[in-house]
């Protein structure tokens, strides 16, 4: 049984696997602690450049912990500490000479749930560009949100209404709308939390779409309940379980034939 | 009393047969044969011998009283020359007489008839009421007694009635409102019959003084209450200069900046300003204030009086600081995380998440909170009272001494007053006036306040 | 615009934006500064003014209780120790102490070294036991205001004569009791034993305090049992109706308005219309009951509906009816956070001034008031009395009446607190 479900992953997708040389980011040792408790422990794995990689593992195992990591998201939870390095580009983001407003501009983070500000589409879009001063004028301004909805594929559909309110648009949109934001700026990764948990299929479909374009790029790390989804869009995967990371790898080999029993397990339903 | 005493002791007694009674029908102590617990039969028997015998007693006790002056009044010579507010007196003097307890200088000659006549009235009365409500209340005690049997639905009765008890509890509340929109209604109505209406509203000139004689100098009294207004508005609008600032910095702070245990011991803390009864700010503004600001302002070459709107507006914002952060610092709480969130991921800071993305999705609210504390302060009586001055001035100089609706409302009350006076009535005019404004903004604060909840839960 | 450029994120953002972040840092924390040392300066203004009233300045004099001037026929008839002038013993003790003659120009100020009313404290010593009588006793007298306020340094003795209100004489008469060891200072038990008075020495507030009490016990209990009851309907058994709404807005709105209004409620409806009597605690206790009504109706519903319907659901499946269950079930898990609601509700209505001026308990009542329909004043109403005198010695006796007002405040809301740490459960 075990053989056929993996099987049906295999022949429905297109298995892919990691062709890239260069390492955007590397991780050294990372554990996340909340209140003195253990929720991530001891992640080692490097990212590559202009890839997809896909973080799965059943709930609460400390995937958007560890993700949340990597843009020092965590820096704003109480109680929470870090330990261990990150590597972007050669320079450990945890460095205290760090600045972590410019390393935001640098990381882009799509949420699970779609949180466009109460503004309209274009104010959302300039909303980051205009604080770190990478526009200075209208022009300029009206230049990058075409660009930046194009890029996610929302341009046509909301460019006569670039003035209304960014959630009176739907879920789907609403989430290019947060993927074009995030782009604005320009980041050369983007970090996705589960980008597509709270939208219909065919939405999925339209964002899955758009992260392999996002790709030639940028380099894109996605947080995925959907395995479906994992083997559709990524080169490498990992699978977390309970803060651990259990094994990271070639997409087509995790769903092939990985190598460790609570992989196998996870893919094939068992638990999770 | 002692009928109260007998009502009560027949009321138990009731409750004891209405107990026992059901008890002795179940031969077998089988409880379950029964409808309710013996309780609420016993209850049942004890509310009908009590409230009905109750209710009688009250109106019984309030029309002999109303008979009982009529008739005692009517005893005293020459009752049509005495003007109708010294009869309460009269009577009051009557009544001391009569129970023996006064002395050589309040007791009358003309009087001792009234009096004898009052004593035995009373006891007549007293007699009388007695015997109708023990004798109310034995009846029905037996023939609800007669009621019950194994499948009455005791408890089903008891708690229809104490649901009644409940409803007329919360009338209550209502009753309250209705009793102030009344009785200030009412009071304001027999000023403006005395003082043209449009002049109080519209009227820029205040000096409510009523001339006892014809030729008394001083005799124009000007009832316009738009200075009143005006200094309000002054004292206010210092007050909230100071208030909206530091209340919403430190409710941005305590929200944003603070960690939760610095932030657990610093909202209590800044809450206790509001728990300081207002006449402590009143004296402190008086004592120390005050003088202090004339000092700074001599010092400086201008000359403040100790009584000005700065000094009372400045310790009324010190009051209403915590109306604002503590208020502002839930509002801001309420807004959801996913926004922070948004925005820190994008690369801004806290200060530029919090001016440009919380601040404007939790306006409403704050706004809804400033009116709250503008209410409050409008309302506000000590620290005006003892801090701001008495005579109305129409000015916008804050240096200046000014006074407000609350100040008059209590100069116009305190001191000698006969009550159809004007400028008695002038006080719940003003009342009215107050009312109505704060009444106002409450509601439009409530509302956007509550708005504001819907969109974020 | 180019990545590598913006991607080195080892050189800080733009000191703008930094420095931005810092001030707006600082400007909260400095709101918050001001806020707290307004208070730091509230308190320790009250309380340095407030604190010399709680001691006091005695002179210990010789008394001679000489029989000729109290009970020249030795009869010990009660109308005539009453009626002794026992002030002109009081002014012989002076005279032979500062060894001066009645006749002597400043005689009369020398008598008013000490407190007006001292004459009753020896013919109350008489009265008690007539055999002090003809013997010689050591009493300590309460010194008058001015000399109260001279030791405690309240006023200026460096500016001419005429313009002070201790004469040269009075001080050098002081300086020789001193140094005979004759002024004392004690502990002002006056403050609490007795009630308003002219004279600031023997003025207290004990009156203000019983005032004040029968104000809040007939305030609380109208209040308490009328707002639970009435919360309980609004959440429990009031259909969600027009009328209901219509409730809730109006005692929402009550919450919030001006209590100067429920002052002139209190004097058209009750003193008015009912004819209650004027300043007595049962109009105070009135006013202060719907003024605290709302406040108690919003927080029992708040606790009411912090309970888990999860009780009460438990409670009717085992056959309890509706109200069974409320009543044995939730209300008393809501006790405790109604029991906090109340204690601070009643607390704030402790301070209340302004409606009871309306209801005129600013009268000056040197008595202690006994039953709830004679007149009496309220603490707060004191305070706002007494800092109209102009005496100094005021001043200190409405701060220290200020610090006992604050601290049953302070005794209130701890209680409150206390239980809501104690007994209140985290669902």
């Amino acid at each position: 049984m075990a053989k056929d479900q993996i099987i049906s992953i295999s022949k429905f997708n297109k298995l892919k696997r990691s062709t890239s040389l260069k390492i955007k980011l590397a991780v050294q040792n990372i554990s996340v602690f909340y209140n003195g408790k253990m929720a991530v422990e001891n992640i080692n794995m490097n990212i590559n450049q202009n890839e997809v990689t896909a973080l799965i593992g059943p709930s609460g195992c400390g995937k958007s912990t560890f993700i949340r990591c990597i843009n020092r998201m965590n820096d704003v939870i109480e109680n929470c500490t870090v330990e261990g390095k990150i590597f972007f580009d050669e320079t450990n983001i945890y460095d205290s000479n760090v600045d972590v407003v410019k390393l935001r501009s640098s990381i882009g983070m799509v949420f699970q749930k779609p949180n466009p500000f109460p503004k309209s589409i274009y104010e959302n879009i300039v909303y980051a560009p205009k604080l770190h001063g990478i526009i200075n004028s209208k022009s300029e301004a009206d230049e990058l949100v075409e660009k930046s909805l194009t890029e996610a594929g929302l341009f046509e559909e909301v460019k006569d209404r670039l003035n209304e309110s960014g959630t009176g648009l739907s879920g789907g949109q609403q989430q290019r709308l947060c993927i074009a934001r995030a782009i604005a700026v320009d980041p050369s990764i983007i970090l996705m939390d589960e980008p597509c948990s709270s939208l219909d299929p065919i939405a999925t479909a339209v964002i899955e779409e758009l992260i392999d374009s996002l790709k030639k790029k940028r380099t894109i790390i996605i947080i995925t309940h959907n395995m479906q989804q994992a083997a559709r869009v990524s080169e490498k995967t990992a699978f977390f379980h309970l803060g651990k990371l259990i094994e990271f790898s070639n997409t087509s080999t995790i769903f092939t034939n990985p190598k460790e029993k609570r992989t196998l397990g996870y893919i094939t339903g068992r638990f999770g | 009393m002692y009928i109260i005493l007998a009502i009560l002791v027949c009321a138990f007694y009731g409750f004891y047969i209405g107990k026992k009674k059901p008890l002795r029908l179940i031969q077998n102590k089988d409880l379950t044969k029964l409808n309710s617990s013996p309780n609420y039969h016993g209850y049942y028997v004890f509310l009908w011998c009590l409230i009905p015998a109750i209710i009688t007693f009250l109106t019984l006790n309030f029309f002999s009283n109303f008979l009982i002056k009529q008739i005692v009044l009517d005893l005293v010579p020459e009752i049509e020359s005495i003007a109708k507010t010294n009869i309460e007196f009269v009577y009051n003097q009557i009544k001391t007489m009569a129970s023996g307890t006064a002395d050589a200088f309040s007791a009358d000659e003309k009087l001792i008839v009234a009096a004898e006549k009052y004593n035995e009235l009373i006891s007549i009365s007293n007699a009388s009421i007695f015997v109708i409500c023990i004798c109310l209340s034995s009846f029905l005690l037996i023939f609800i007694k007669k009621k019950i049997n194994l499948e009455f639905p005791a408890r089903k009765k008891v708690e229809k009635f104490i649901k009644l008890f409940l409803l007329i509890c919360s009338i209550v509340a209502i009753l309250t409102t209705v009793g102030i929109v009344l009785s200030l209604f009412f009071e304001s109505l027999k000023f403006f019959k005395q003082i043209y209406f449009f002049d109080f509203i519209f009227g820029t000139h205040w000096s409510p003084q009523i001339a006892i004689r014809e030729d008394q100098v001083g005799s124009s009294g000007a009832f316009g209450s738009i200075p009143v207004l005006a200094g309000t508005f002054l004292i206010t609008l210092i007050a909230m200069f100071i208030a909206v600032p530091i209340g919403l910095f430190s409710a941005i702070y305590l929200s944003d900046y603070a960690h939760k245990k610095v932030r657990s011991i610093l909202k209590p803390l800044i809450e206790v300003l509001a728990g300081i009864p207002t006449i402590v700010y009143g004296f402190f503004a008086a004592l120390t204030v005050g003088p202090f600001i004339r000092m700074a302002g001599e010092s400086i070459g201008l000359d403040i009086v100790s009584e000005s709107a700065l000094c009372a507006g400045l310790v009324m914002g010190i009051m209403i600081i915590p109306f604002i952060s503590s208020l502002s610092d839930d509002i801001i709480l309420a807004v959801p995380q996913r926004l922070k969130d948004g925005s820190y991921a994008l690369g801004a800071t806290k200060s530029e998440t919090m001016i440009k993305i919380i601040l404007p999705a939790a306006l409403p609210g704050i706004v809804g909170s400033i009116l709250l504390a503008v209410s409050r302060a409008i309302g506000e009586t000590m620290i005006v009272v003892m801090a701001a001055g008495m005579s109305a001035r129409l000015t916008a100089n804050p240096f200046e001494a000014v006074t407000t609706v609350t100040v008059q409302i209590v100069t116009l009350l305190t001191g000698d007053q006969e009550f159809d006076n004007p400028k008695t009535l002038a006080a719940f005019a003003l009342g009215l006036e107050l009312f109505i404004l704060t009444l106002f903004l409450n509601l439009i604060a409530l509302r956007i306040v509550k708005k504001y909840r819907e969109k974020y839960e | 615009m180019s990545n590598i450029i913006r991607n080195d994120i080892l050189t800080p953002v733009s000191s703008k934006r930094t420095t931005k972040e810092k001030l707006f840092k600082i400007c909260g924390l400095s709101a918050i500064i001001f806020a707290l040392s307004m208070l730091v300066i509230l308190f320790t203004t009250i309380f340095s003014k407030g604190y010399s009233a709680f001691y006091q300045t005695r002179i210990k004099l010789d008394i001679n209780f000489n029989e000729e001037l109290i009970d020249p026929t030795g009869a010990r008839e009660i109308t005539t120790l009453n009626t002794a002038d026992y002030s002109k013993l009081i002014s012989q003790s002076l005279f032979k102490f500062l060894n001066i003659d009645k006749s002597h120009p400043k005689s009369s100020e020398i008598k008013s070294l000490i407190s007006y009313n001292s004459f009753l404290t020896l013919r109350d010593r008489v009265l008690n036991d007539p055999d002090i009588i003809g013997k010689t006793k050591k009493i300590n007298l309460i010194a008058s205001d001015d000399v109260d306020q001279m030791l405690k340094g309240n006023i200026n003795i460096n500016i001419p004569e005429e313009n002070r209100k201790i004469t040269d004489f009075q001080i050098e008469a002081i300086e020789k009791f001193k140094s005979n060891g004759n002024i004392l200072t004690v502990f002002n038990k006056t403050l609490f034993i007795k009630s308003d008075s002219r004279e600031p020495e023997v003025s207290g507030v004990l009156g203000a305090i019983i005032g004040s009490f029968y104000c809040l016990f007939i305030a609380a209990c109208i209040s308490v049992p009328i707002g639970i009851f009435a919360a309980i309907f609004l959440q429990e058994f009031a259909k969600k109706n027009k009328v209901t709404d219509f409730i809730e807005i109006n005692i929402n709105n009550l919450a919030a308005v001006p209590s100067i209004v429920f002052g002139l409620l209190g004097l058209s409806v009750f003193i008015n219309f009912f004819h209650l009597p004027r300043s007595s605690p049962i109009v105070g206790g009135l006013v202060l009951a719907l003024m605290s009504l709302p406040t108690i109706v919003i927080v029992t519903r708040a606790s009411l509906l912090a309970v888990p319907g999860t009780i009460k659901d438990g409670a009717i499946a085992l056959g309890a009816s509706k109200m069974q269950a409320i009543f044995n079930q939730v209300l008393p898990l809501a006790t405790p956070g109604i029991c906090t609601g109340v204690i601070i509700a009643l607390a704030r209505a402790l301070g209340e001034t302004a409606p009871l001026l309306m209801i005129g308990m600013i009268a000056f009542i040197p008595d202690t008031p006994i039953a709830i329909t004679d007149p009496a004043t309220a603490l707060p109403a004191q305070i706002f009395m007494w800092a109209d005198h102009p005496e100094r010695a005021f001043v200190e006796r409405t701060s220290a009446a200020i610090l006992i007002l604050l601290s049953f405040l302070i005794v209130m809301n701890a209680a409150a607190i206390y239980i809501r740490h104690k007994f209140e459960k985290k669902w």
